[in-house]
């Protein structure tokens, strides 16, 4: 499966607070571990993966099926100019472990 | 040296007989009963198809090289610059600490349900700051949301209170406030190529700047302020119960800014609480 969040934590367990292992950037492979293809280890969306020389868990829905196109490759000279620095870097991927998501429904 | 000369005539020799021995079995040979299985075997399609896909990889050559300088267009940059604002102001917002789960995204969705908002994507950020109260920024097909965790407690705020209050930024980001004053710098060079003029980069810098003055200090302005309560009001007075909680909280909010130094700053942002009071009033 591949990264499709602009940047995603890594985490030694699964909760959105514990340490990072590393940062991923969009269209990173990652290699599923448990629960198959797309199917998380818990109840709240945890899949555990092996990236390089990490294993730990990150969030399933921050990963898809086939690699898309992500926002770094379609439009690099002005991701470029943003000149994020490694914290920044690190700061965009844990904005997407601590958004709250929601979405209403159709009655 | 006379035997060089004589291996080349050696050579010239034996050329010229197999250029004329092949020529006469070339004669002798006849094609004619196997003419039916040359044309069947199948080579000749083999070239065709041989030469279409040299003809595709010359298509393939032709198509337009990526363009490294072009711009997104507006909806796929509004995620970004939102996204790219928190994260420069993360050290100021202090939105990365560990908090435990509110749930207040199950009684937002109930709530934009019961007005009629389907199908609204949305996140939620807590800040562990005072600084920002409560802001809408706009993204790509949702509205994101950041709400002050020290705002809430110190006002000591109900679940149905945080959601108005959300609600309240949500139709903000309805009515286009943010998007059209974060865009209005670049909204001439969106979706195009600055390969000509790659100083444009810059504007985003100004769009970052003009975004922190928007949600710093300037806010939204009285008829923009007057709108929104007016919207409020409308949704809200098909329910009573979520109108006098409205109610109730706008006073709360005043209360806070005109005793709290820390908030004293709000009403430059949404001018004001006590504004929103007599627009909500009975008219005299």
């Amino acid at each position: 499966m591949y990264l499709k969040t602009l940047f995603a934590h890594i985490h030694p367990n699964p909760s959105k607070y514990s340490s990072t292992m590393t940062t991923l950037s969009c269209g990173h492979p990652v290699k599923v571990l448990e629960g198959g293809t797309g199917k998380s280890t818990n109840s709240k969306g945890w899949i555990q993966v092996v990236v390089g020389p990490y294993k730990g868990f990150i969030q399933g829905h921050f990963l898809s099926e086939k690699k898309v196109g992500c926002f770094q490759d379609k439009y690099p000279k002005l991701f470029d100019s943003f000149n994020l620095e490694l914290s920044e870097l690190y700061h965009w991927g844990r904005l997407y472990d601590l958004y709250s998501i929601g979405k209403s429904k159709i009655k | 040296m006379k035997l060089n000369l004589f291996i080349f005539v050696i050579f010239i020799v034996i050329g010229k007989f197999s250029i004329v021995s092949v020529s006469a079995v070339e004669s002798k040979l006849n094609f004619e009963p196997i003419k039916d299985i040359l044309l069947n075997d199948s080579l000749e399609s083999a070239t065709k198809n041989q030469s279409g896909q040299k003809s595709n990889f010359q298509v393939q050559d032709q198509k337009p090289k990526k363009d490294y300088f072009k711009i997104p267009a507006r909806q796929e940059l509004l995620s970004i610059l939102s996204e790219l604002w928190i994260v420069k102001n993360a050290p100021i917002l202090k939105w990365d600490f560990e908090k435990p789960d509110f749930g207040i995204e199950n009684d937002f969705s109930q709530l934009l349900e019961k007005m009629g908002y389907y199908e609204s994507k949305f996140k939620i950020l807590y800040l562990n700051s005072p600084t920002v109260t409560h802001f809408g920024l706009p993204g790509t097909d949702e509205s994101i949301l950041l709400i002050s965790l020290p705002f809430i407690r110190q006002m000591d705020l109900s679940k149905p209170e945080i959601a108005l209050i959300l609600f309240e930024d949500f139709i903000r980001l309805k009515q286009g406030y943010t998007e059209r004053f974060m865009l209005s710098e670049i909204e001439a060079i969106m979706d195009k190529s600055v390969k000509d003029n790659p100083a444009s980069f810059e504007k985003f810098k100004t769009v970052l700047k003009k975004m922190d003055t928007l949600i710093y200090e300037k806010g939204f302005d009285f008829q923009q302020q007057f709108d929104v309560t007016q919207m409020l009001s409308r949704h809200l007075k098909n329910d009573l119960n979520l109108w006098g909680i409205y109610i109730e909280l706008l006073k709360k909010i005043d209360s806070l800014v005109k005793s709290n130094f820390l908030y004293k700053d709000y009403t430059r942002i949404y001018p004001s609480p006590e504004m929103q009071i007599k627009w909500l009033g009975p008219k005299t």
